[in-house]
């Protein structure tokens, strides 16, 4: 098994990051990835190309619908309204803290979608591809995520309003 | 914000993770659950619950009037055109699952009898029948032999 000592070597870190923005929790995040490092071992011999896309897969199929620990947090404090033009460090803060908090309302699949294309790059065809699903789910699937992120009651309509699906 | 604000985001959040546990750790670990997963799938194979054979449809038997001339099972022929034999019986379903999965379902509708539900596998596993007639379960079989299972 010295491949898949390799493959955790080389690819688990970002592996870990792809987990952690599934599950918003470090240790839900490292334990959903040896979840799927283990069912990656014991498929090692069957998969064939890269086992990445196996153990990805694995990530996204696995993760608990409520993610980690993100129904369970309160959502940060608003940031205050802005009077002046020049941009306010903590109040940016504030504001991607918010982001964050709302992005893990959409339910599991939509959540996942959002970090396969915006963080994972993926395109709509190799996100479909993963997920086991056509290309028009994985766009309506993001249109919706997007909307619940513009509809959160918690955001600051004017400076988070999503601008497009960007399908 | 716009999808390239979303983008940075995520790598920010992404990158703002802590280096996690060392690459040794995690492979002890993803094997040490995979051999409790392998371990947990044998000792139910162990059990007998690898099979779930459900015979069913015997509404005519139990819940209906009884159909005095049984009409032949219909079986289909195979891609070579006969009918489809298996242990010197007519083959009305069958199944058959890897050894990822732990239950595999039959459902027939039998119009001649004996019924005879044969298991097979390829390691050396026991297996576990449960028959159902009409979704109820159903235990008036009798095991003919180590292989298979005899209905009357």
């Amino acid at each position: 098994m010295d491949d898949f000592t390799a493959f955790v070597a080389s690819r688990s870190p970002r592996l870990a990051r792809t987990a952690f923005l599934l599950t918003r929790d470090h240790g839900h995040a490292e334990d959903l990835l040896q979840t799927a490092l283990a069912k990656s071992w014991l498929a090692w011999p069957r998969i064939s190309g890269d086992p990445e896309r196996y153990v990805r897969r694995v990530l996204v199929t696995r993760t608990p619908p409520g993610g980690g620990a993100s129904g369970m947090t309160r959502p940060p404090p608003r940031p205050c309204q802005r009077t002046v033009s020049q941009p306010d460090t903590a109040s940016a803060v504030a504001e991607r803290d918010l982001l964050w908090h709302a992005l893990g309302k959409p339910p599991r699949r939509q959540r996942a979608v959002i970090v396969l294309r915006f963080y994972e790059d993926m395109s709509i065809d190799e996100t479909a591809e993963l997920l086991g699903c056509t290309a028009g789910t994985v766009k309506s699937q993001t249109s919706k995520a997007l909307a619940t992120l513009r509809l959160d009651g918690d955001l600051n309509e004017k400076t988070y309003g999503i601008e497009g699906a960007s399908a | 914000m716009n999808t390239t604000d979303l983008r940075e985001l995520l790598a920010e959040r992404a990158g703002s993770a802590p280096a996690g546990r060392p690459i040794d750790a995690r492979v002890e670990g993803a094997v040490r659950q995979a051999r409790t997963i392998r371990r947990r799938r044998q000792a139910v194979m162990g059990l007998g619950a690898v099979a779930l054979v459900s015979a069913a449809v015997f509404a005519p038997l139990l819940f209906s009037t009884p159909d005095p001339v049984p009409q032949p099972a219909v079986i289909e022929p195979n891609e070579d055109g006969f009918l489809a034999f298996e242990h010197g019986r007519e083959l009305i379903g069958s199944a058959s699952i890897g050894p990822a999965e732990s239950t595999a379902t039959v459902t027939v509708t039998p119009t001649a009898f004996p019924l005879v539900i044969v298991t097979e596998c390829d390691g050396d596993e026991e297996i576990g029948v449960e028959v159902a007639v009409s979704g109820e379960p159903f235990s008036g079989w009798r095991v003919q032999s180590d292989w298979n299972v005899q209905q009357r």
